[in-house]
């Protein structure tokens, strides 16, 4: 019983690896538990949720790529609004939790709908609600 | 009974009931099953009872598609066939894989699951298959390890089982009871180079027999059966000219068409939201007596609504490089051969060797420890465990705990959740039925004048689809449950594909089932069409390639053939 299976090669584990440099972006997103923000901007409230912020403007960059019609502040919020209920509301009184919880369950929901919900970046099965945050912090 | 078909004078002729062609788990089956009856039967089988060079040499052929193993290594030619080098993997065909599926050209077998039905048990006996239950519910409450908590109506989980590896080989298990046999006689070394039939071309007269050495003769029966292979059985009838300069049973062009595999190939990755995500379930592992392996898939729902041939996903751990060194390790496949050995079987080789060699660590296993893995020192598990199996007397169970490397892979028997740095996902295909993916003759001669085969494998547009697909809803479902993100490493809009494309060894298609003519080379009792004593056997009948592994279908099918040929010859 092998543990790594024959075809996963070397060159496969370090492409598996180098993923993360992509996919940090999303790690941001799940693991941020920390950098309360004290803004009132929304873009900079909701970029600040990223604790890993280099990595999701990263990965939020390789978003744009491949929707560039979406590379303004102004058209992500809008979107985000759209998928987000109350979305304004928690950026100016929610705590980053009340935000987190919000995004996640939207993002969750993207994938329930699929369809134009889900997209895919570099490979990367997301929710648009995710890549759209990602993807603010690329233009923020 | 065994003969030397080398000391068979040239020009001989051997007058028989049946004549089978080729030895593998179709052709054994088949003997054995008609051993128990009083049919002459006389088996033409290429090598002998070990691996001989030369004779396997005759397999040698050309791959002019997709690249693809070479021919000489994808098949054995001696007395067991490819039983000889098989990996053990099996799993039946679901009732839905018969099924006609409008999306899927040429699918549809002319027999149901339900045909079958009567002959899996005793299949799944043959073959060597502990526990004749594919039941997912009952598995997984027998499992040490959980599923994944994924929508049982969008994916699913479906179980295979793997033979263990001293009872893959038919060889052993059932040379001694062929040898008594006294109606079967086994002729060893006996190549057949030519299907004879009557000027109408609709009735087999004998096939032709060579040896390396240079005798031939020939076997006159009543009844034939081509048991070689999905390469060999569509070259033996293609090569077959002199009545119908296509071949017999080639009457419609069929023969070597359709030639399917199982494709292979890591198509994606996971990244696990939480790096112990337990996947033991989908690792080769331990359970209610027997080694169990888990694949996802779509749930046969959602691949009817989605128009997708069917995909099986196995989750293929990447660790920390430190982990992985440990998993490696020599010792660790020490241990397991150790493992093996104390379970009761025959000595493997060497055994105490390896005995000698790990006996030291054995002693001092209470400073168990992880060099630089992420696994807390000492591993307070491992070792509770390992007083606790100790103590009942459980030595198997213990060996593989011990200590360092060999406590890292103890580790993850007993939790199936060593943490990940990602998740490979090594896909399989059910290929779709494909006339551009075929064997054919090639132009150049094997040492006793055949032509050689020619492979050309071709996928088709819907393999991609349904692979891409498959993880992109799989994918959601990671997603929506939070359990990760996947990345889907194969292109939409691409003729390539990946570099470690390759088979799981097992060839099909070649002369396809059907009711009707006009598509398929044999019928539904796997007589070949417009031929009235003409058979194959083997998984060259498939029409569609299934979700299952093909030995036990092959043994099953051998089964049912037997019992029409005991009527057809009565």
């Amino acid at each position: 019983m092998n543990a790594r299976p024959a075809g996963v090669s070397r060159r496969r584990f370090l492409e598996g690896a180098a993923a993360f440099t992509v996919a940090a972006g999303l790690g941001g997103l799940r693991l941020a538990t920390l950098g309360a923000s004290s803004s009132t901007d929304p873009v900079e409230r909701l970029a600040s949720l990223l604790t890993h912020r280099s990595s999701a403007a990263a990965f939020g960059r390789e978003v744009l790529r491949e929707r560039p019609a979406e590379a303004s502040a102004a058209v992500l919020l809008a979107a985000l609004r759209s998928t987000v209920p109350d979305l304004d509301r928690l950026v100016r009184a929610g705590s980053d939790d009340d935000l987190r919880a919000a995004i996640d369950a939207a993002s969750r929901r993207d994938f329930a709908v699929g369809g134009d919900a889900i997209l895919r970046v570099r490979g990367w099965v997301v929710a648009t609600t995710e890549a759209r945050l990602c993807a603010l912090a690329a233009v923020a | 009974m065994f003969f030397d078909a080398r000391a068979v004078p040239t020009d001989n002729v051997l007058e028989t009931d049946l004549c089978i062609v080729g030895c593998g788990a179709a052709g054994i089956t088949l003997a054995r099953e008609l051993s128990r009856s009083t049919v002459r039967v006389v088996v033409l089988e290429s090598g002998g009872l070990a691996f001989e060079s030369p004779t396997n040499d005759l397999n040698k052929g050309a791959i002019t598609g997709l690249p693809y193993f070479p021919l000489e290594t994808a098949r054995l030619r001696y007395f067991g066939g490819s039983t000889n080098h098989w990996g053990g993997l099996c799993r039946p065909e679901e009732p839905g894989d018969f099924e006609a599926r409008a999306w899927i050209p040429e699918s549809g077998w002319p027999i149901g699951r339900g045909d079958l039905n009567p002959y899996y048990p005793r299949a799944a006996a043959i073959v060597g298959v502990p526990v004749d239950d594919w039941d997912l519910d009952r598995w997984r409450a027998r499992s040490p390890f959980p599923t994944l908590p994924l929508p049982a109506d969008r994916i699913t989980t479906v179980v295979a089982q793997v033979v263990e590896s001293r009872e893959r080989s038919f060889a052993p298990r059932y040379r001694a009871a062929l040898d008594a046999a006294p109606n079967v006689a086994i002729h060893l070394h006996a190549n057949v180079v030519d299907i004879e039939t009557d000027e109408s071309g609709r009735h087999v007269r004998r096939v032709h027999a060579a040896t390396l050495e240079g005798n031939r003769f020939t076997v006159a029966a009543h009844v034939f059966v081509l048991a070689t292979g999905g390469i060999e059985n569509a070259r033996l009838l293609l090569a077959s000219d002199h009545v119908r300069p296509n071949g017999v049973g080639n009457d419609h062009g069929l023969v070597g068409r359709y030639f399917m595999e199982h494709p292979r190939f890591i198509a994606g990755l996971i990244l696990p939201t939480d790096r112990r995500l337990p996947i033991g379930f989908y690792e080769p592992h331990h359970a209610g007596g027997t080694t169990l392996l888990g694949y996802l898939s779509l749930s046969q729902e959602a691949a009817v609504t989605e128009e997708l041939t069917d995909v099986q996903v196995r989750l293929a751990p990447i660790y920390d490089p430190a982990v992985q060194a440990a998993l490696d390790s020599p010792d660790v496949d020490k241990l397991r051969e150790l493992a093996d050995w104390l379970s009761g079987h025959d000595p493997v080789d060497d055994v105490g060797e390896d005995l000698s060699e790990v006996v030291g660590d054995l002693l001092s296993w209470r400073s168990a420890m992880i060099v630089g893995g992420p696994i807390p020192v000492p591993l307070p598990e491992v070792v509770d465990e390992v007083i606790r199996r100790a103590r009942a007397g459980d030595l198997e169970g213990v060996i593989p705990l011990m200590l360092g490397d060999v406590a890292t892979a103890g580790y993850r028997q007993l939790t199936g959740a060593l943490p990940v740095t990602a998740i490979a996902l090594s896909t399989r295909i059910e290929q779709v039925p494909n006339p551009d993916s075929r064997v054919t003759l090639g132009s150049e001669r094997d040492a006793l004048g055949m032509r050689r085969a020619e492979l050309h494998w071709a996928l088709a547009d819907l393999d991609r689809r349904s692979v891409i697909r498959t993880l992109e809803l799989l994918g959601a479902e990671l997603g929506r449950t939070g359990l990760g993100r996947l990345r889907i490493d194969l292109e939409e809009e691409s003729d390539t594909w990946p570099d470690d494309l390759a088979g799981g060894w097992h060839h099909m298609g070649t002369t396809r089932m059907s009711d009707d003519p006009a598509h398929g080379v044999v019928d539904r009792n796997c007589q070949v069409h417009g031929i009235d004593n003409l058979y194959v056997a083997g998984s060259s009948v498939f029409t569609t390639a299934g979700s299952g592994t093909p030995t036990m279908t092959i043994v099953a099918l051998a089964l049912r053939l037997a019992e029409h040929l005991k009527g057809a010859l009565a």
